[in-house]
């Protein structure tokens, strides 16, 4: 996997990364492409809460940013668009600059 | 007294009690057992004779319920198996444990139907059940077979299965008077004054469950919460203050992020009970419980399939145990340390963990070899161990063999080693825990190829897949040249701990 830690990735990249993190979980995909941002979590790819928990453990050290419990939820399992979108969320608490530099 | 019996008696008492409600639905006492007694009159027509084994593939829904204490009064033995199960698994189980009737839901019996090992189980008489808003429940057969009496489970109500696909699988055979002794003892230590919400998150058909949740509330005509999708901290918080719940049942990686939320004593207002069990619950994180949330009783209980369930509990009052215990065992269930040679130790010393009570089982199914051993003179060698204090508090020190513990499931590390061997390219696989902050330990496997070659972690991960559930599967693979050794055979499992640790 690509070392993203460094610098913003673009959202196919962010989707691409979630494919290759998600692989395991999804026997009955043969084809990777086929993981859209419309994927299901829970209906499509069936996983559990142990499963969940080790994606984002995943994600976590992946983009090096820390998802707190309480903001997961189904209907953010629902799809994979909502934990990109999630993703990029806190990808950009991360890049914006320290306050004084930003009054400037 | 049979488990259906507990069924009828909340039944006959209470009808109009709500009994189980789940996200589409709501069933009355007396609507469960109408459906329950249905769906028996459907195995009846199906296995003329007591003595079948019958398997339910079901998450926690209504239908579970009803599937459940319809095998009961069916006079037949259930074999509760979880629908994460992939088919590789469940084929496995429900071929050793000789089960002639599945009892599942439409999208698993596709799955059991279009299975290429299916030839293997042609036996099998598979049973849709649904049960619909509108108070119609369906039961459809899809694959009709023969049933033959299986004679080795009469008077067994339940079967648990302990290991994993390899080898000759341990099937715990418990009857409905071990089930409901131990139910019973549980129960009446509990002591609950006032009737409860039960909110079921973890799988039904866990041992724990079956004995800390289903059978208890079941008796005690309490109303159940069920939760048929993973479980997400911030949405069991709602749950619990939208439906008033009152108790519910953990595993440690579910404690951890209960203690990781802020500000949320309010919203749990209701909860008063929450019991742990499945792995020791870290020291800090039941600290931290308890200081945030000084309302609710959490409480440290040990068990297993073996001995009919619970055999250790800290019963919410005193509330004096010492944290790191599991309580004390439950009255009529004796425990007691042991050394190697059977000798009983004296307080505060470390030895094997032995049991003895009512509930311990009769056995493991067509392994008499095995429950002599492991049953013998009525007491259970549980293989843990662990220590008594001079107040009889009892604590867990290791466990058994090899077991690795991850979020709620026990998982074989030779059943994951097996299949890993099965991959062309791999010649020798040692699957070993590796410490982890939320699901404690997360298996990691070591391989060695053939002839060193090189083989891509995910192609292996995804070979795993198509055989195991999705928790069973590494999530670490480190290829390294030679297994280490404590001899010319034995595994040093110590030091791969070590390794992995490392990673």
């Amino acid at each position: 996997m690509i070392n993203q830690k460094n610098r913003k990735p673009q959202r196919i990249q962010i989707l691409n990364t979630m494919r290759i993190i998600l692989e395991p979980w999804s026997p009955d995909i043969d084809d990777p492409s086929k993981i859209t941002e419309s994927t299901n979590l829970l209906t499509d790819l069936g996983m559990d809460s142990i499963g969940i928990l080790q994606m984002l453990l995943d994600i976590e050290k992946e983009y090096d940013i820390k998802i707190k419990q309480n903001e997961l939820d189904s209907t953010l399992a629902s799809k994979i668009g909502n934990f990109i979108n999630l993703i990029e969320r806190k990808l950009n608490e991360a890049h914006r600059p320290p306050e004084k530099q930003r009054t400037k | 007294m049979k488990l259906i019996d507990l069924l009828k008696n909340s039944a006959q008492n209470e009808p109009q009690t709500t009994a189980v409600k789940s996200e589409e639905t709501n069933l009355t006492y007396r609507q469960l057992l109408t459906y329950v007694n249905r769906t028996a009159e459907h195995l009846k027509s199906i296995v003329a004779r007591k003595g079948a084994n019958i398997a339910i593939i079901l998450g926690n829904c209504p239908e579970f319920f009803i599937a459940f204490f319809a095998v009961s009064a069916a006079d037949a033995t259930v074999l509760p198996l979880s629908p994460a199960m992939t088919t590789y698994e469940s084929l496995f189980f429900l071929k050793r444990a000789d089960v002639s009737i599945v009892l599942t839901n439409e999208k698993y019996s596709r799955l059991l139907l279009n299975d290429k090992n299916r030839q293997k189980t042609k036996n099998l008489t598979i049973i849709n059940i649904k049960y619909f808003r509108n108070s119609i429940l369906k039961i459809r057969t899809e694959a009709k077979a023969q049933c033959p009496i299986n004679k080795q489970t009469e008077n067994v109500a339940l079967m648990v299965h302990t290991s994993g696909t390899t080898g000759k699988p341990k099937l715990v055979m418990l009857t409905d008077s071990q089930l409901i002794s131990n139910m019973f003892l549980y129960s009446s230590l509990m002591n609950f004054k006032q009737k409860n919400i039960v909110y079921c998150s973890l799988l039904l058909h866990h041992i724990y469950c079956i004995c800390a949740q289903l059978l208890t509330h079941i008796y005690r005509t309490d109303t159940f919460i069920l939760r048929n999708k993973p479980f997400f901290i911030k949405e069991f918080i709602n749950q619990v203050h939208d439906n008033n719940v009152t108790i519910t049942a953990f595993v440690p990686y579910m404690a951890i992020l209960l203690a990781e939320v802020k500000n949320q004593k309010k919203k749990l207002q209701s909860l008063k009970y929450v019991t742990l069990s499945g792995a020791k619950t870290p020291k800090a994180t039941y600290e931290t419980l308890t200081k945030k949330f000084p309302h609710i009783n959490f409480i440290n209980t040990y068990g297993m399939s073996e001995a009919g369930s619970r055999i250790a509990i800290a019963a919410p009052f005193p509330k004096n145990f010492p944290v790191e215990s599991v309580g004390k065992p439950m009255p009529g269930v004796d425990v007691r340390i042991v050394d190697d040679n059977h000798n009983l130790l004296p307080p505060n010393t470390t030895g094997q963990i032995q049991v003895r009570s009512s509930g311990v089982a009769k056995g493991y199914y067509k392994q008499p070899k095995l429950t002599e051993k492991t049953i013998k003179n009525n007491w259970l060698n549980t293989g843990d161990i662990g220590k008594l204090d001079k107040k009889q508090n009892l604590f867990i020190i290791g466990r058994k063999k090899d077991i690795i513990i991850s979020g709620a499931n026990n998982l074989y590390p030779s059943e994951i080693e097996q299949i890993l061997i099965e991959h062309p390219a791999v010649s020798q696989a040692v699957v070993v825990p590796k410490k982890d902050q939320r699901l404690q330990e997360i298996p990691v496997a070591f391989i060695v190829t053939k002839s060193h070659k090189n083989i891509e972690t995910h192609e292996l991960i995804a070979f795993c897949r198509k055989k195991l559930s999705t928790y069973k599967i590494p999530r670490l693979i480190k290829t390294i040249r030679k297994i280490p050794k404590l001899d010319t055979s034995k595994i040093n499992r110590k030091k791969l701990k070590k390794m992995a640790d490392n990673l």
